[in-house]
């Protein structure tokens, strides 16, 4: 009876989370009829390469809307709603505010009503950020129609604050960039979604910029087709878009990737980029934890088993970002900040099974599952921050050198995320039998059974955390000097990789001059100290040090 | 060597902190004595703790192969350091008013990355430069260096150099009777009309400028296409491509069954393996370049060599989009553009480099990682000696 008590409120609580925030009934409705799955998979040349719609939708609500969908409907739906029918939603809280700072003085600015729904949503309505110019776009693309202005400019009481806000520099940035979140919606540019012959596709209003050729004219002309389609999309005509939607599905077909390719980017997509496998790494951390903490070989088994199955997985949302990113086969999908870091997890996973394997211990396979599900959390709850989409790398990075370099210093960066957490469990562990040996009244001694166990592991992965950081460091400078023109130019990055390889090398160099008792615990604050300097190297000089690496 | 990664951690941090302290430039930080003289030390204490530590066994080979790896890569770093040559080709698009559309001007030298120079000229004559040694604009500095190419009865004397966003060389002219002072502005690349022009009293005028140092490159080069390269729909560059022709800037002597003929340097060519045939006529016809020119292509992550200089892609001016078909929203039908000039002036800045000591950094490079893999992974198969622990 509890448990069903139990569910129905969760049930309940879901039901009431997902409440209509945006869309009204029939814009709900409509989305029921309309066949979001063909429009999903509908071609377009973005971030330079064929995507699928959905991604371009996912792209654009979460840069726009601060998340992926509206309301429990489909992105691509949501997008769409928000593009051929912006007028309606020109009075609505669409643009999320991202800036603490910002949002903190916009709501001291509003009235009591506003203010309590702008610190619920942190959205805004385009309203109170589009110009004179944006406007006229709207009229002039039959997306806004006059009472729609006028409902809309009744909203005076965000212009006040917004307009205080744009006299002051450093809110003009910001501003700026939520104005231009909601002209992507506004722009036809974006969505190149007309095949024109060879590498060309048009936008909606892009056909006069591409000459007149004959497959030029055909796309224009097929182009009027969309604006057919926006018409019955505003008309709530599911049948019309539906039929519409295939039209379009049959013209792109001959320029279009595959339609295997184009599921497996959707399905990529509905996966969160394969970043909701954290889930799977913590649950193979908390078995493996069990795992050491009892000792129960079948714990350990089941830990390896959700480990393996996790790592598996990832593996194939490695590859199948592989495939879509149309890279060539040497680049492998390392090239920036989400790249790396979710190929670092992985790396980091593939080792600890082999290790597990081979020395049958669980601190390998307890470290890496930790150190993937805050990597997969990190690219998880952050995507923009970390550049989950899949783009058109810069031409500098097309290098095999290159591809090795970051392949072998993101494995460093995994060895030494591992270091952390087994010396932690090592500090953890000298700590418990420190306490065991006081409350008995026995002497303090020296590390012994487990952090003996725990110190062996430790050091097999410093040891290939070292030569790791220092190959990958290398290949680094070989890359550079061919494409930069140097091999070392005391760039932040470069030298925070010397530093990291730097203290590794020295913990090692620590264990043969020190005594055997205090080996352990020299590595294990050596460590700490280790994956400090790697984190900095990774977090705060990626992020803050302005330096030649910014192509991550 | 904790000492030593404190400091480059610190400098890469707060470098304009440390340079206030140090009293040195921000990018000179890392050459400044104190960061190379730990570096010393801690080649001179890897030395020694190789030698008294480590036994001279087959089961160490590893530790000594780091450790002396350390220290060629130190040696290697050093000569590098010291002997390296590193500066600018500047590459300039000229407006050709006689023909149609522009050319590239052919190169014979480069700009020194560190190393300045004063330009005197007289007339319409070319400027003969005068090396100042030891002056820095970011700096400012008190000098006195008599400059070469002064006209007859005139000595040309630099005093001194006032830093600031832009930097001043003050000049003095002086002949027998008259003497005066002129300001000459800083340029980073010296162009024709950039240098600054002194009336004499005597109806003569000359010429100066103060600029980056010039050294020759060993052989001319003139770009002959340069393409720039986005992905499809997108402004991510994808490649910067120049075809350069290096050699005489005569023209292009190429040779069609033992045949020499000689092309205009502005004319296109296309490259096929060895065979160079021109672009624009109708003539297809397979020629092979003489020895001594050769046409090459530069573009990212391929420099070329001319000399004991590497030269690789560095900026194209004005901005990159200029250099595309394309400035925002590609409109063209094609990502490939190729730029044809116009009414822009505009350049293209390749990065020059002699690397002398590479091959002993990359011996160095090599050895680190060399012996650590064989002192973790083959050291511990073999028997430990008697009485070890």
């Amino acid at each position: 009876m509890r448990v069903r008590t139990i569910i129905a409120a969760v049930l309940f609580l879901a039901a009431a989370c997902q409440a209509a925030e945006l869309f009204d009934e029939s814009a709900l409705r409509f989305a029921e009829e309309v066949d979001a799955r063909t429009l999903s998979l509908l071609t377009v040349q973005y971030a330079g390469r064929l995507a699928v719609l959905d991604t371009v939708a996912r792209d654009s609500l979460a840069r726009a809307y601060g998340a992926q969908t509206i309301d429990g409907t489909a992105p691509t739906f949501a997008y769409l709603e928000l593009y051929f029918n912006a007028g309606a939603y020109l009075d609505r809280p669409v643009i999320y505010v991202r800036e603490r700072d910002m949002r903190r003085f916009v709501a001291a600015h509003l009235d009591e009503d506003t203010r309590k729904e702008f610190q619920r949503a942190h959205r805004l309505p385009p309203a109170a950020l589009v110009g004179e110019d944006a406007l006229e776009l709207l009229v002039g693309t039959e997306r806004a129609a006059m009472s729609d202005l006028a409902r809309a400019g009744r909203i005076a009481s965000l212009r006040a604050p917004l307009g205080m806000l744009s006299s002051r520099p450093e809110y003009r940035v910001p501003l700026e960039r939520l104005s231009e979140r909601y002209s992507s919606f506004l722009s036809v540019g974006v969505l190149r979604i007309a095949p024109a012959g060879g590498e060309t596709w048009i936008a909606p209003d892009g056909a006069a910029a591409h000459g007149s050729d004959a497959q030029v004219s055909e796309a224009a002309a097929m182009l009027t087709s969309w604006w057919r389609l926006g018409r019955a999309w505003r008309a709530r005509d599911a049948n019309e878009v539906n039929r519409l939607a295939a039209l379009w599905a049959e013209h792109q077909s001959s320029a279009a990737p595959p339609k295997p390719i184009r599921e497996l980017e959707l399905l990529y997509n509905r996966a969160q980029k394969a970043t909701v496998l954290w889930v799977g790494f913590a649950a193979a951390f908390v078995l493996m934890l069990l795992a050491v903490a009892t000792g129960r070989l079948w714990v350990r088994r089941a830990g390896l088993a959700v480990l393996a199955a996790s790592t598996l997985a990832l593996l194939a949302g490695f590859a199948a970002r592989w495939v879509l990113s149309g890279r060539a086969w040497y680049l492998p999908p390392v090239m920036n900040m989400f790249e790396a870091v979710t190929g670092s997890a992985l790396l980091g996973c593939v080792l600890a099974l082999g290790l597990e394997l081979a020395r049958r211990r669980n601190y390998f396979a307890l470290s890496a599952s930790l150190y993937s599900t805050a990597a997969l959390m990190f690219c998880h709850f952050l995507p923009a921050s970390v550049g989950a989409g899949i783009a058109a790398a810069h031409g500098i990075l097309n290098s095999p050198v290159m591809a090795a370099h970051v392949t072998v210093i993101i494995l460093g960066h995994a060895m030494a995320g591992m270091t952390l957490v087994i010396s932690v469990v090592y500090l953890l562990a000298r700590l418990w039998e420190a306490a065991a040996r006081a409350s008995a009244g026995l002497p303090a001694g020296q590390a012994a059974g487990a952090g003996d166990a725990i110190d062996r592991c430790n050091l097999i992965a410093v040891q290939l955390a070292a030569w790791t950081l220092a190959l990958g460091t290398i290949l680094g400078a070989v890359w550079a000097d061919f494409a930069w023109g140097r091999w070392w130019g005391w760039d932040p990055k470069e030298t925070w990789a010397l530093i990291t390889t730097l203290v590794y090398i020295a913990v090692l160099h620590l264990r043969m001059v020190l005594p055997v008792r205090w080996r352990g615990l020299a590595t294990a604050v050596g460590c700490v100290v280790g994956s400090a300097a790697m984190m900095f190297n990774w977090v705060v000089v990626n992020f803050i040090l302005p330096g030649k690496h910014s192509y991550a | 060597m904790a000492l030593l990664a404190a400091y480059v951690g610190v400098a890469s941090v707060w470098p304009e902190w440390l340079a206030r302290l140090l009293g040195t430039a921000p990018d000179g930080v890392y050459r400044h004595w104190l960061p190379v003289g730990l570096g010393a030390l801690l080649c001179l204490s890897i030395l020694i703790a190789t030698i008294v530590r480590i036994p001279l066994r087959l089961r160490h080979a590893g530790a000594w192969c780091s450790h002396l790896g350390v220290l060629v890569l130190a040696a290697g770093a050093a000569w590098y350091a010291i002997g390296s040559v590193s500066g600018y080709c500047v590459n300039q698009l000229r407006r050709v008013h006689s023909g149609s559309g522009s050319e590239w001007i052919p190169t014979g030298s480069f700009y020194l990355n560190d190393a300045y120079a004063a330009y005197v000229a007289v007339d319409k004559g070319e400027p003969v430069q005068t090396p100042l040694a030891g002056l820095d604009p970011d700096r400012g500095t008190e000098c006195s260096f008599p400059l070469a190419g002064a006209p007859q009865g005139v000595s040309i004397r630099a005093l001194s150099c006032t830093a600031g966003p832009e930097p001043v060389l003050d000049v003095e002219i002086r002949g027998e009777l008259w003497s005066s002072v002129a300001r000459v502005p800083f340029v980073e690349f010296l162009g024709q009309d950039d240098m600054t022009l002194v009336s004499l009293p005597d109806v003569r005028a000359v010429r100066l400028a103060f600029s980056r140092r010039r050294l020759p490159l060993p052989e001319p080069i003139t770009i002959l296409q340069a393409v720039y390269l986005t992905h499809p729909g997108s402004v991510v560059p994808k490649d910067y491509r120049c075809e350069v022709r290096i050699g005489s800037d005569d023209g292009l002597v190429l040779t069609l069954d033992e045949e020499s003929v000689l092309y205009s340097p502005n004319e296109s060519l296309l490259v096929s393996g060895d065979e160079l045939i021109p672009n624009s006529s109708a003539d297809s016809r397979p020629y092979r370049s003489r020895r001594d020119v050769r046409v090459e292509t530069i573009s990212l992550n391929r420099p070329i060599r001319v000399g004991p200089y590497q030269l690789s892609q560095g900026i194209w001016w004005p901005d990159a989009t200029i250099w595309a078909d394309a400035p925002v929203e590609p409109r063209s039908t094609t990502s490939e553009a190729i730029f044809e000039g116009g009414s822009l002036s505009a350049a293209i800045i390749f990065e020059v480099r002699s690397r002398p000591g590479l091959p002993l950094i990359l011996a160095g490079l090599a050895m680190i990682v060399a012996g650590m893999l064989f002192a973790f992974y083959v050291k511990p198969r073999f028997p430990r000696p008697r009485g070890a622990a």
